[in-house]
């Protein structure tokens, strides 16, 4: 399946906006979306609407269907936790995807704040 | 269901891994890794999770899991180990995960003794006794101390010694042992079954004397089921720093902590506790002891 690359869009959004000698606050301006938003789209913190990906397609002057990557869908915790597990077992297993969840969450936090 | 065998062609593969990577880590020649596959899986930024849990009816129990999670690009790799396990299957189970890791071959949770009907977790057994202790290094001890690659005319009290001797220097668990000395045709059939039948986990037991008169401290801690919960101190220091720089909130901090098995006071954080916490608390043990009378 493909899937919207957030990396691509703030990249492409990015570089075609200084391309075009504009700043945040213009091209708020010319795409009604908010500049905060613009801000945090091009930092990968933030997926617009469909409506607002167009705005920014039309003003920018790039294809939409150019930010989709492909992407093998894994799921891979929602499998594990099927692979025939006893009752005691799942227990366990919740417990460390708990711990894992938490510590993924505390990593993603860590790196925002270092990026900021 | 009949067991799997690997061909020449995927046992020389998996040689081949296990030598390219014990050679990238360092680890030439006759240098167990033992212990230190705690550093490795450190050093390869793998995330490692600890937790006992234990094993029900007949089924061999979970051993370990490998998950990926990929954000913005960057992959993120955890092993969640189960730690009711005796502490030389959990070294081998951490050695069977590094194959997943090296060969990509996904998330998944292992049983060791159960999963020598599928191609892959046979691999990665295959991978995480020839990491652990090579092939090659194995002949060539045999070779050196009997000066013949045939243990058959040996007794078993010498191979039993002689195993012992090994799993204290190769951290390897007993049955793996045995069953190497069958791979490399040391042992005959008879001698296998002989040998796979002890009871290596009876401290009574020869077997069991016999290692504790060789090395007791490492031979104690290999037996032992270490029933740890927690995460390497590398992580733990993610989640302070966090506090420290005002990510978390004060809870969220305790609670954080508190799922690893920690607490705030242990990093030298004392949090002065609210009046309604106190109230909450007094409640609660009022409750437990009126349960007990």
């Amino acid at each position: 399946m493909k899937r919207l690359s957030t990396a691509k869009l703030a990249e492409t959004v990015k570089e075609t906006r200084e391309e075009k000698g504009l700043t945040q606050e213009e091209l708020s301006n010319l795409t009604g979306i908010n500049r905060i938003m613009i801000g945090r789209i091009e930092r990968e913190n933030f997926i617009p609407s469909i409506t607002q990906l167009e705005a920014l397609t039309n003003v920018l002057d790039f294809e939409i269907t150019d930010m989709f990557i492909e992407k093998k869908e894994t799921n891979s915790f929602i499998a594990l936790r099927s692979e025939a597990l006893s009752e005691g077992e799942k227990e366990g297993v919740d417990r460390l995807f708990e711990m894992m969840l938490t510590l993924r969450q505390q990593i993603l936090l860590r790196r925002k704040f270092e990026n900021e | 269901m009949s067991k799997i065998t690997l061909d020449e062609f995927e046992l020389e593969e998996i040689r081949k891994l296990a030598r390219d990577e014990r050679q990238a880590l360092g680890f030439v020649g006759e240098t167990p890794i033992a212990n230190d596959i705690f550093t490795i899986i450190e050093n390869l930024n793998i995330k490692l999770l600890e937790y006992p849990i234990e094993s029900e009816g007949e089924k061999p129990a979970f051993s370990a899991a490998l998950m990926y999670s990929e954000e913005g690009g960057e992959e993120l790799v955890f092993i969640g180990l189960n730690t009711a396990d005796h502490f030389d299957k959990q070294v081998f189970a951490l050695a069977h995960e590094l194959y997943h890791f090296y060969t990509k071959t996904g998330s998944h949770l292992s049983r060791l003794e159960d999963e020598e009907n599928n191609l892959v977790e046979a691999k990665a057994n295959r991978f995480a006794a020839e990491f652990l202790l090579p092939e090659s290094v194995l002949e060539s001890i045999v070779l050196t101390e009997f000066k013949k690659s045939s243990l058959q005319e040996v007794q078993t009290k010498t191979l039993l010694r002689f195993i012992a001797r090994l799993q204290c220097t190769w951290w390897l668990p007993y049955r793996s042992l045995v069953k190497r000395l069958k791979e490399i045709e040391a042992i005959s059939d008879s001698q296998y079954t002989q040998l796979y039948a002890v009871n290596e986990r009876n401290l009574e037991g020869e077997y069991g004397r016999l290692g504790q008169a060789i090395n007791r401290e490492i031979f104690l801690k290999l037996n032992a089921i270490t029933s740890n919960i927690g995460l390497s101190p590398k992580d733990i220091e993610v989640i302070i720093r966090n506090f420290e720089d005002n990510i978390i909130d004060e809870d969220k901090f305790s609670d954080t902590l508190h799922l690893f098995h920690k607490t705030p006071d242990e990093f030298g954080y004392e949090f002065t506790i609210t009046d309604e916490d106190m109230d909450e608390f007094d409640d609660f043990f009022k409750e437990e002891s009126d349960n007990e009378s």
